[in-house]
């Protein structure tokens, strides 16, 4: 099972991301958060395979958050409207780098990259 | 090499052949006035290529000076180097005319005379300083036209991105993507339609660049709409905009971006959420709009005097003058207001 942590300040980015990952089998979703300390201590905590995570948060960006949290182990998708983070994204090295709005063809894709890395 | 560059080195050429053909023209056309002239004077002796080639060389000198001149426009705006330029383009003028008219004395039919080559070109000077002064009008009306033209553009399309910040139609189109995901297709379709009206307003050229307060109200009410659904239970906006200044009027699109402002840097940046509130009174002859928000400006964001506030700015300095003023204010309980201060008018649509 892929462990996965959803980390978004907008409820209903949240509940899409829910309802796009309850649709695969080998998903199970670890928790979700909707700013910065609280994903930092959730990430902490719960140790999870995935985490999709935002970048512009209440309290800390998606970016603090890996640097306080550590991204041992971790694969990581950056979801955001922002296209001018991407250089940094992948600086830090983010799986994937999803931008607002996305289809299901490209979050599919996304999950074909998670489940690669996460079966290494 | 791209189409676009492509494109430019093609108008270049265009240039390039439309200034040559000029300096190739005018001899023509001044050649033929002055043997018509002649043959009206019943002057038949003056030659159509005598004259001709005593006239297109000292034409076509300012081909070369004027490519010279347009180089250094482009360049600098050092006046000391253009006075250098201009008084070179004088000199090399002269001399090529004291020459070429010391050469072909012999073919004109004017009896010769003789004057030294430094006497012709003092002759020769008081016409190119002419000269001089008229390539430098047309190169300048040129290279400031241009200048002008870059400055418009640039000036529209910040006027864009103070209107709406493009991540919030990202962002928008996102929620909707995710309302019709999660079957509330009723939502997704007002939430569509709010997005095309504020849209609407903003690409809208043919504005009036002046509204009532209450159509202010209800385009920011179709925004607001929008930011509630995505913000849900964290974001709290209250109006308190009494009856008798709604008739009020003022700039289009002037609240909005504020309210954007403090949406992004109060109420997203606060784990708890925070509020917004907008407020609207007369003091005297003033229109004083107010939008408040929780959070300092400085936490974790940048300081909001961008591109955004300076055309705000612009916008009421060009239509109050003095009177339209925009503050920003931080009081110490973390509390970041902006105050809009303009010229008290109803009336209108």
């Amino acid at each position: 099972m892929i462990r996965t942590l959803i980390v978004d300040d907008e409820p209903l980015a949240r509940q899409t991301l829910r309802l796009l990952l309850a649709q695969e089998p080998d998903v199970e979703i670890a928790g979700e958060c909707a700013d910065g300390p609280a994903a930092i201590g959730a990430v902490r905590r719960l140790s999870p395979d995935l985490v999709f995570l935002d970048i512009r948060m209440p309290g800390a960006s998606g970016f603090d958050v890996l640097s306080a949290a550590g991204t041992h182990g971790l694969a990581v998708v950056f979801v955001t409207a922002y296209e001018e983070y991407a250089v940094q994204a992948f600086a830090a090295e983010a799986l994937d780098y999803l931008l607002k709005p996305f289809d299901d063809t490209r979050f599919r894709h996304t999950k074909g990259l998670a489940r690669n890395r996460t079966t290494e | 090499m791209g189409d676009t560059s492509k494109s430019a080195v093609r108008s270049r050429l265009r240039f390039e052949y439309a200034r040559t053909l000029a300096w190739l023209v005018a001899p023509l056309a001044v050649t033929t006035q002055i043997v018509l002239d002649a043959r009206l004077g019943d002057d038949l002796e003056t030659p159509f290529w005598g004259v001709l080639s005593y006239n297109l060389p000292r034409w076509v000198v300012w081909t070369p000076l004027s490519v010279w001149v347009q180089w250094l426009a482009g360049s600098t705006r050092s006046w000391r180097l253009h006075g250098i330029s201009a008084l070179l383009c004088v000199g090399i003028a002269s001399a090529a005319w004291t020459l070429q008219a010391t050469r072909l004395r012999n073919y004109s039919q004017v009896p010769p005379r003789s004057p030294p080559h430094a006497r012709l070109f003092l002759v020769f000077v008081p016409v190119t300083v002419l000269w001089t002064a008229l390539v430098y009008a047309a190169i300048m009306a040129w290279v400031w036209g241009r200048e002008a033209r870059r400055q418009l553009v640039v000036a529209r399309l910040e006027s864009l991105q103070r209107q709406l910040q493009p991540h919030f139609f990202f962002n928008t189109l996102h929620a909707i993507a995710s309302l019709v995901r999660v079957g509330r297709g009723d939502d997704a379709v007002a939430m569509t339609a709010r997005l095309g009206g504020l849209l609407r307003e903003t690409l809208n050229d043919a504005r009036d660049p002046e509204t009532s307060l209450e159509q202010e109200l209800t385009l920011l009410e179709q925004y607001l709409e929008i930011q509630r659904v995505r913000f849900g239970e964290r974001l709290s906006v209250t109006v308190h905009v009494p009856a008798e200044v709604r008739r009020a009027r003022v700039p289009g699109l002037m609240l909005q971006p504020l309210v954007e402002n403090s949406l992004e840097h109060g109420v997203a940046t606060q784990p708890g959420g925070g509020w917004v509130e907008i407020a609207a009174r007369r003091d005297g002859c003033d229109l004083v709009l107010t939008v408040r928000n929780s959070g300092s400006s400085s936490s974790s964001s940048p300081p909001r005097n961008g591109v955004g506030l300076r055309n705000s700015r612009e916008r009421l300095r060009t239509l109050y003058g003095e009177r339209g003023t925009l503050t920003l204010e931080a009081s110490g309980e973390a509390v970041t207001s902006a105050t809009v201060r303009l010229e008290y008018r109803e009336g209108g649509a």
